[in-house]
């Protein structure tokens, strides 16, 4: 009966019923919209740096991080390895050899970060191959080199030119080489994009003279793992005078990145919420006065208060329910279609997002969890806002003291 | 036997502002099955008096008894609880659920007591077509005039099986046809059903129907008198 009741009370003003869903509706998609790009943005940056360059964990050499010279490069643990071979949290793991160099083409120059990685274990494990943006991966052609497309865009050179590279290898000796630019490669951080010159290792180890050495294991986890729990369980294994390197000490940038996304995802739902708490407020308020006469009839006839109060609750929940299953239902496409299509920036504002080591294009997540969570709040926030008329007929009196 | 029974009411409004002196001590019993009009000049205190009857507001002193029951020692939940067992309540406007239809309506109070549906059914129909609605029972109120609004409100006050019915001003919206059909209705329920009914009214053709008119004036009774019903007094 009183589900009869608030299901025909939400039709009497079909005018502002159709509103507050209609708001409701907007703020919902709004707020998934919002939430999905912004949970994306830290999402690509996440994986970009994390899932397909630093690892969730780098084995380093305990004063790699603070002295990135070629002293400081080790040749890989035969325990350590077998013993992350066998840990089901990880997904894979490769050897590195980082240092930088001088690259130069025609008459440009500029200082690289060269990286000489196992082109077959990237692959597998980061899916680095597909980052490349013009010419090809490594095919183990001798010689070959990616480098990143800023880079490529600095020197104003493409796949089939050649890349000049002077540096200084292990113990001193002198480096230098000469490689052909097989493919460009965009890895989403424009830090990265601008220096990167990609080798395959033993080539990288020949240039640096730094014979089967490497400066760094990437760990990269599986979804959903600790990466604490995971850090716990290798300490042990460690050989002496190693380390573990978080990702979130390496890309102290990416941190803050991520912070600063999150604080504004905060503001932005807080700002949401808040507008749409007065829409609905005001709908409460109006659903409540506009029928005080025909309340106090109720209660005179005997209705009891509790069962109001329901009437009443049921009514706003209602509304919030079809609007937020309504902003759900419109959320999925609208969200995906995001996805498929990222907004893209251009010019100066991609400057900007780039100043922050944020890439500028921005797909969104298609997360069910995220409009699930928002659907919810704002049911939620309709069932705190109907405290208002529930306070209104606590205190309803059939005669008024006043007059 | 006694439904009603009042002893030495009285009411005073706003008691620390600008003291109003509603009722003086009013004592009034009401039989089973009396038909009973409560008149006066506006102001007289009708509306308190009815109200106090009916548990929607508190005496300032005396006492309200129905049926042995002290109502002012009822409180929330339990005297909400009393209105809904003994009271049926006609007021002057707005009585109805605007959302709901006629029968819905009717039907509405017996679904507060919790009836079953049986008897829901039997009683909704029996008493839509005691007020002569039978053929609007799937009307809601916006779909009927002022007078068959009304008719919907006594059988709604009836559908609960109440000691008395309580209306205050039942037919102060109703131009003077509806409002003699009106009582007329309410006239035959107290004929038929025993049904015990106390309203306020100004209008003479009304007084004229009711066995009992109570006269009050600044909160007293000045007059209780009796009548002979209507067709004793034509014939
Ligand atoms: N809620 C209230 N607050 C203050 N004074 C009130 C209140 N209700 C009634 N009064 C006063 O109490 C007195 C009696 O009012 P009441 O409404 O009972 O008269 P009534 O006989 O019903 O009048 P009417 O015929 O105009 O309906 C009047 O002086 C009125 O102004
Ligand atoms: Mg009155």
């Amino acid at each position: 009966m009183i589900g009869t009741l608030s299901w025909r009370n939400l039709w009497r003003n079909r005018r502002r019923t159709f509103i507050t869903v209609a708001s409701i509706l907007f703020a919902v998609v709004f707020a998934n919209t919002m939430d999905a790009l912004l949970v994306g943005i830290n999402q690509q940056m996440t994986d970009s740096m994390v899932g397909i360059y630093s690892g969730h964990v780098q084995v380093q050499q305990a004063d790699f991080w603070e002295d990135k010279s070629l002293h400081n490069t080790f040749v890989p643990d035969e325990k350590l390895t077998s013993y992350l071979d066998k840990m089901p949290e990880v997904k894979g793991y490769s050897t590195r050899l980082e240092s930088v160099a001088l690259a130069s083409a025609e008459n440009l120059t500029k200082g690289v970060l060269v990286v000489g990685i196992e082109p077959e274990k990237e692959k597998q494990i980061t899916g680095l191959e597909s980052k490349i943006q013009t010419g090809d991966y490594f095919h183990g052609n001798p010689g070959d080199a990616i480098i990143g497309k800023g880079l490529a865009e600095y020197l104003d050179i493409q796949p089939g030119d050649t890349l000049v590279m002077l540096g200084e290898g292990y113990h001193g000796a002198s480096a230098a080489g000469k490689y052909h630019i097989c493919g460009t490669i965009r890895m989403g951080s424009p830090d990265l994009d601008n220096n990167l010159v990609f080798l395959m290792l033993p080539e990288a180890q020949m240039f640096f003279a730094a014979y089967d050495r490497v400066t760094s294991m990437p760990v990269f986890l599986n979804e959903n793992v600790s990466q604490k729990a995971v850090e716990a369980q290798l300490q042990p294994v460690l050989p002496e005078g190693f380390i573990l390197q978080p990702w979130q000490k390496m890309m102290p940038m990416v941190t803050q990145s991520l912070g600063l996304v999150d604080a504004m995802r905060i503001i932005v739902l807080a700002m949401l919420y808040i507008l749409i708490s007065f829409g609905i407020l005001g709908t409460i308020i109006m659903m409540t006065n506009e029928r005080l006469r025909e309340l106090k009839v109720l209660l005179a006839v005997g209705m009891q208060r509790w069962k109001m109060a329901v009437m009443i609750l049921l009514e706003s929940v209602l509304i919030a329910i079809i609007g937020a299953a309504l902003g759900f239902a419109v959320s999925y496409p609208v969200v995906s279609y995001m996805n498929e299509h990222p907004i893209t920036f251009r010019g100066r504002a991609a400057a900007g997002w780039e100043s922050f080591g944020i890439d500028p294009v921005m797909p969104t997540v298609v997360d069910f969890g995220i409009f699930t969570t928002h659907s919810l709040v704002i049911l939620l926030l309709s069932v705190l806002l109907s405290f208002y008329a529930l306070n209104k007929i606590r205190h309803l009196q059939v005669v008024s003291a006043k007059r | 036997m006694k439904v009603i029974e009042t002893i030495n009411l009285s009411k005073v409004y706003n008691p620390d502002t600008v003291p109003v002196h509603a009722l003086n001590g009013v004592n009034l019993e009401i039989e089973r099955g009396e038909f009973t009009a409560i008149v006066g000049p506006s102001g007289s205190g009708k509306t308190t008096l009815l109200n106090i009857i009916g548990g929607l507001d508190n005496a300032t002193s005396g006492s309200v008894i129905i049926e042995g029951t002290d109502i002012a020692k009822l409180k929330g939940g339990a005297l909400i609880n009393f209105r809904l067992h003994n009271i049926g309540f006609v007021f002057q406007a707005y009585n109805l659920i605007p959302v709901l239809t006629a029968k819905e309506n009717v039907e509405f109070i017996m679904l507060l007591q919790n009836r079953p549906i049986a008897e829901r059914e039997a009683r909704v129909s029996e008493l839509l077509k005691a007020v002569g609605l039978e053929d609007k029972i799937e009307k809601r109120p916006s779909e009927l005039s002022g007078g068959q609004q009304q008719r919907v409100a006594v059988a709604r006050a009836l559908a609960s099986k109440p000691q008395f019915v309580l209306a205050d001003e039942p037919t102060a919206n109703l131009d003077s046809k509806s409002a003699e059909n009106l009582l007329d209705i309410m006239l035959r329920l107290n004929e038929e059903e025993n049904m015990t009914f106390i309203f306020s009214t100004h209008d003479v053709r009304v007084i004229r129907r009711a066995r009992r008119v109570v006269t009050l004036e600044d909160g007293q009774i000045v007059s209780d008198v009796f009548q002979k019903k209507t067709q004793e007094i034509m014939n």
